[in-house]
């Protein structure tokens, strides 16, 4: 297989992941913002949104350093689980997916905080438990917003360079995501192969594009979404 | 049905606060909440249902508590076994009639399918006329087909008593007149005792087996 | 007669693009093992030439030489290798008469401090590689760093390449070796002995390996430099006692 597909497929492989993972985090912590209330909640808020705004070169040195061998994290990894996450996909995956969770999680609770809280007591008054009123009524009514979210995650994921080269390196077919590939083949001086890769990543955010613009419509969060 | 009441609760802060105190005793199989609009019946109502934690006091239905603050004794919403109509129905807008009755018939994390057919289920829809329109969306509905809906909706759970927050306030007069005698009807056939808030007199008078009234979060003596 | 928002963009203009091209200026793009040395004599060369400011650019060789290629408007260029340098003379971009090659390194294999690993050649790693103590070996990308490219041609030399690139872990630079062994995410790692000697702490080096031709460093003004005259007295003072001195101490041998 071609570099540069191998390449594609492996930043397609993380990305999804990243948002897999990301996006039920966002989701649940989305959640939790929108329906407790305790002090330092606005703190925690701002705290969780840091990982959009923070260089990921920053990003990818705490994480480093949290879960590289010799890491408080990474350590128990290895002594416990003997996982060791440098140099693995699965290391790219949680760089990908921890600069990318705070699109879902702002959105999800934004999502969530539209939802008539009616609904949700209707459903309780009828005997449902609290996972059963989430899964049957808060989710599939917040659905559009958290999907908004998601998406951005995703291009978000698969764009991920700073952090993903710290944690994970650049091993081709592991960890050589498409964004690495060009930096790496414009370094070797591989204009042609540079020009491949950049026309691929370029075709791929255009497709995604539109893909979003068809599945979540501008219109997001509108009042009147949970109360027909 | 004895309805054991004694509740307090304060809403909202400093200036705007809003305390809600109501004590009574009732025992009838038709109970009245009325007074003028934001005299506390509904919070009154959601206390009753579970869906609002008072501060203090005690609810106690049938001998039963479900809500003792000393005791700390607070029994969920769902345990508690009520069918409840919110004031405009909040009928589940991205699920069908047939969906939303279905509701309360399972208590999986999958609602129940568009081709459900639990006995129960079709029978309500046929009582209120419903089945022709088992696979509308809510906001395809008129008033009246909503409220019948949501009353489906809250006797398809097998509840032991119905709560009504001003059930017939969102519908024009001669709707209401209909309604008024269908509920009326449905309560004689099944025995299920009711508690309804209204402000309009008439209600009074056609449902008030015992009528509580409440002004200013106080219950008037 | 003009408008004060004409004048605002104005100065904006001048001000974002003046600092672009400053007369005294030098920039030099040099080979990542350089870090250190260089620093040290840009700054003796600037207390040496008030006029003069160095500016720097460490990356690896292949690195620098394609900014180069592309019109980075590089003064003076230090590599790691003949090969990179070779190469930028064969694009053109080379001043004529001006290479001259300045000091020699050795290559050696570094492990973490705390490693247990005790080869002393190449032929007990390949036996440490097959036994699994050896898991992850740091090497330069070979296309773009020179010290990943010697490491390659002495593996391949000894049959043991296709092994070793099993276990290999790219790295961008000579540095980047050195920080993922300091670091103890890799095994092992080949950079030079002066990179070695940076961080005496953090590795160890394990043993030194012979290279078939001298690992020697050319450095030589390129052609779109600016002031082409205080680039060549930058290369001359690099060649000179003074400055061979200064890069002794940092692990480098005379060319």
């Amino acid at each position: 297989m071609e570099p540069a597909w191998v390449a594609l497929s492996l930043s397609l492989k993380v990305a999804l992941w990243a948002t897999a993972v990301g996006g039920i985090v966002g989701i649940a912590i989305g959640w939790i913002l929108a329906h407790t209330r305790f002090p330092g909640r606005d703190v925690v808020d701002s705290l969780l949104l840091l990982p959009m705004v923070l260089p990921p070169t920053v990003l990818g040195y705490y994480l480093l350093v949290l879960v590289g061998r010799r890491g408080t994290i990474g350590a128990w990894l290895e002594s416990t689980f003997g996982i060791h996450l440098i140099f693995t996909w699965q290391g790219a995956v949680i760089a990908a997916a921890i600069v990318s969770f705070p699109f879902v999680c702002k959105s999800a609770r934004a999502a969530f905080e539209e939802v008539d809280p009616r609904y949700e007591q209707a459903a309780r008054v009828l005997g449902l438990g609290e996972a059963a009123v989430f899964f049957r009524i808060t989710l599939p009514l917040a659905w559009r917003g958290i999907l908004a979210g998601l998406l951005l995650a995703f291009t978000r994921a698969l764009g991920e360079f700073g952090a993903t080269l710290m944690i994970a390196g650049s091993i081709p077919g592991r960890t050589q995501t498409l964004s690495i590939a060009v930096y790496e083949a414009v370094q070797a001086g591989e204009d042609a192969l540079a020009n491949q890769l950049v026309a691929i990543i370029s075709v791929t955010a255009v497709v995604i594009l539109v893909a979003a613009s068809r599945l979540a419509p501008a219109r997001i969060g509108q009042r009147d979404l949970g109360r027909r | 049905m004895k309805w054991d009441v004694r509740i307090a609760r304060r809403m909202g802060r400093g200036e705007r606060a809003f305390d809600l105190d109501v004590a009574f005793d009732a025992d009838a199989s038709r109970l009245v909440l009325f007074g003028p609009s934001g005299a506390g019946k509904s919070l009154t109502l959601q206390a009753i249902a579970g869906l609002l934690r008072p501060d203090a006091g005690h609810v106690a239905v049938d001998g039963q508590v479900v809500f003792d603050q000393a005791s700390r004794r607070n029994v969920r919403p769902r345990d508690r076994h009520f069918g409840y109509l919110f004031q405009d129905y909040a009928l589940f807008p991205h699920l069908t009639v047939r969906q939303n009755v279905a509701f309360g018939s399972t208590h999986g994390l999958t609602n129940p399918s568009r081709r459900d057919d639990v006995a129960r289920v079709s029978e309500w829809l046929a009582t209120f006329e419903l089945d022709t329109l088992a696979d509308r969306f809510p906001e395809q509905l008129s008033g009246g087909q909503r409220q019948r809906t949501a009353l489906a909706r809250a006797l398809v759970a097998q509840p032991r008593a119905l709560l009504l927050d001003e059930p017939f306030a969102a519908l024009d007069v001669p709707l209401r007149g209909r309604l008024r005698e269908e509920l009326l009807a449905l309560q004689a056939r099944t025995g299920l005792p009711m508690i309804l808030i209204s402000h309009d007199p008439v209600d009074v008078e056609l449902f008030g087996e015992r009528v509580v009234t409440i002004e200013h979060g106080r219950v008037r003596p | 007669m003009f408008t004060t928002l004409q004048r605002v963009v104005a100065a904006l203009g001048v001000a974002f693009f003046a600092t672009l091209a400053h007369a005294a200026d030098v920039t030099v793009s040099a080979a990542a093992s350089l870090t250190n040395a260089f620093t040290e004599l840009g700054k003796t060369f600037e207390s040496q030439n008030p006029r003069a400011k160095i500016l720097f650019n460490f990356a690896a060789s292949g690195a620098l030489l394609q900014q180069i290629a592309k019109g980075a408007p590089v003064d003076v260029f230090a590599s790691a290798d003949e090969e990179t340098m070779d190469q930028a003379q064969k694009q053109d971009l080379v001043e004529p008469g001006t290479r001259v090659d300045f000091v020699r390194n050795a290559l050696v294999v570094v492990v973490p401090s705390d490693s247990r690993l005790t080869a002393k050649s190449l032929a007990e790693f390949d036996a440490a590689a097959v036994d699994g103590r050896l898991s992850r070996i740091a090497i330069g990308q070979p296309a773009s760093v020179p010290v990943g490219r010697y490491a390659k041609s002495v593996l391949e030399q000894a049959g043991l390449w296709a092994k070793v690139e099993r276990r290999m872990i790219g790295a961008q630079s000579v540095r980047q070796v050195l920080d993922y062994v300091a670091r103890g995410e890799v095994d092992a790692g080949f950079v030079y002995a002066t990179d070695a000697a940076v961080m005496p702490d953090k590795v160890r080096v394990l043993f030194a390996v012979p290279t078939p031709t001298p690992i020697r460093y050319p450095i030589a003004v390129m052609k779109a430099a600016g002031d082409k005259a205080l680039a060549t007295r930058f290369t001359q003072f690099i060649a000179s006692p003074e400055a061979q001195a200064v890069l002794a101490r940092y692990g480098f041998a005379r060319p």
